[in-house]
């Protein structure tokens, strides 16, 4: 029995078998801009095909997921805004505005039921549809509007925003987005926070155009004219004036822009139109006499 | 804006640190490790559990050698990439044979002041530590152990 003799010392392992990390950030370049293509190429597929498949999704089906409508805002305390209003007040606005909303798009085809939310603490002249057809109008804006044209066309709007299911498209976007984004980074409490970050959107210049489209024909059909659809944006336009930096960079389309848009309209409409005064819910104390004023001038 | 490129500069930056400071020291280490292994080379470590003939009469002790090297920054990165698309990960290639190696010279070491002429049934585990780097590898712990065989008088070429 012969015993195999034992090896005068250990190896010497090979370097190049075990260890054969030799072009690390060779490596780490080829990785990182293939999958960055790769993962940018499905992010692309996937937002616009968001787009399309939008419009498939039951309106229903939104309405219920985002029944609880979620004010995107800060309701500041009573004390500190010195024209806050009582409850029952904002109440009565609420309905109000709501019952302008059901009368603006009765005669809509495919009509989808809208929740107007009536926001008594912002100053800000402001208007906004988010997900589950939730429209927001502040008190601002119905101290800056002179008739209920003027603010049946910033409703009309909004309701457009949501016939044409922007919301829903917007967030699907945003939710492949971050979907990805997650995948990416591992980071899956991200996606969670997402759905309650969606409410605040902001619309393509394009949607925006299309929703002024829509909106000043809901507003014909409605008056039978398209007078005082251009208020708000005239107002605006006197108070911010408009840079060009603005007009790169903002998303709605540029303010005088959409005021020549109106302006053509109301080219086709009888001279004669009369513009409809807001209801009495609807005003705001010290609007009283413009509203006045602005009746006389179209007389 | 501002916080997107601090966050995107932060990760470049840590990125070259964690390349420059691993790679710098991954060349140590294996500058070391082969210099050690040269000196240990006639310490022998065998695989084997029947210890030789020429070993019957020696005594036996536990020997054990244990490491515990940190992933850096870089690596980390490179092989959640790799995770996407699968293949080998170098990066972590090269740190566990530094680990292994590492280890074995350890236990090498406690053999030889124990005086023994070799290690029998040598056995390698490799654990990772915490969860000290979020969902990156973290740290790594390699353990070799085995049985050193010491010689005896009995064991002296002379006597057999």
């Amino acid at each position: 029995m012969s015993q195999p003799s034992l090896p005068g010392g250990n190896p010497k392992p090979p370097e190049h078998i075990n260890n054969a990390h030799n072009a690390p950030v060779k490596d780490l370049l080829l990785l990182a801009t293939g999958v960055l293509l790769a993962l940018l190429l499905a992010t692309l597929v996937l937002a616009y095909s968001a787009r399309w498949i939008a419009p498939f999704i039951p309106y229903q089906w939104e309405r219920d997921l985002f029944n609880d409508a979620h004010v995107p805002f800060e309701q500041s305390s009573a004390e500190d805004t010195a024209n806050t209003e009582n409850d029952a007040q904002a109440d009565a606005k609420q309905q109000a505005l709501q019952q302008l909303m059901e009368r603006l798009t009765a005669h809509q085809p495919d009509r989808l039921p809208v929740t107007v939310h009536y926001l008594s603490d912002m100053d800000i002249p402001n208007a906004f549809a988010t997900l589950g057809g939730h429209v927001f109008v502040s008190a601002g804006l119905l101290r800056t509007v002179d008739s209920e044209n003027g603010l049946a066309m910033v409703m009309a709007h909004e309701y457009s925003h949501v016939q044409q299911r922007h919301p829903l498209k917007l967030a699907l976007e945003q939710l492949t987005v971050s979907m990805m984004i997650s995948l990416v980074t591992g980071d899956t409490a991200g996606l969670a926070q997402l759905t309650s970050s969606v409410t605040l959107l902001s619309f393509s210049r394009d949607m925006e155009r299309d929703a002024d489209r829509d909106a000043l024909l809901m507003l014909q059909q409605h008056y039978g004219h398209t007078q005082g659809a251009e208020e708000f944006f005239e107002k605006m336009l006197d108070q911010h004036g408009e840079s060009r930096w603005q007009t790169v960079f903002q998303t709605h389309p540029m303010t005088s822009e959409r005021l020549a848009v109106i302006a053509k309209q109301k080219q086709v409409t009888s001279s004669k139109a009369q513009l409809t005064a807001l209801p009495s819910e609807l005003q705001i104390k010290s609007h009283f006499l413009n509203t006045g004023k602005a009746n006389k001038e179209t007389e | 804006m501002g916080e997107l490129l601090f966050q995107i500069g932060l990760f470049l930056g840590m990125l070259s640190l964690g390349y420059l400071f691993g790679r710098r020291n991954e060349r140590k280490h294996y500058r070391s490790i082969q210099a050690r292994e040269d000196e240990l080379r006639s310490l022998l470590v065998l695989s084997t559990k029947i210890p030789p003939r020429s070993m019957l009469s020696h005594s036996s002790e536990m020997v054990s050698g244990s490491v515990v090297i940190s992933v850096d920054y870089f690596k980390t990165v490179v092989a959640g990439l790799r995770s996407l698309v699968g293949g080998r990960v170098g990066a972590y290639e090269s740190l566990l044979d530094r680990g292994r190696r590492e280890a074995i010279l350890r236990m090498q070491q406690e053999a030889k002041t124990l005086g023994a002429d070799a290690v029998l049934n040598l056995k390698l585990e490799t654990s990772r530590i915490g969860d000290n780097a979020g969902k990156g590898l973290g740290s790594i712990e390699v353990l070799a152990y085995g049985t050193a065989m010491i010689p005896t008088r009995a064991s002296a070429p002379d006597n057999r």
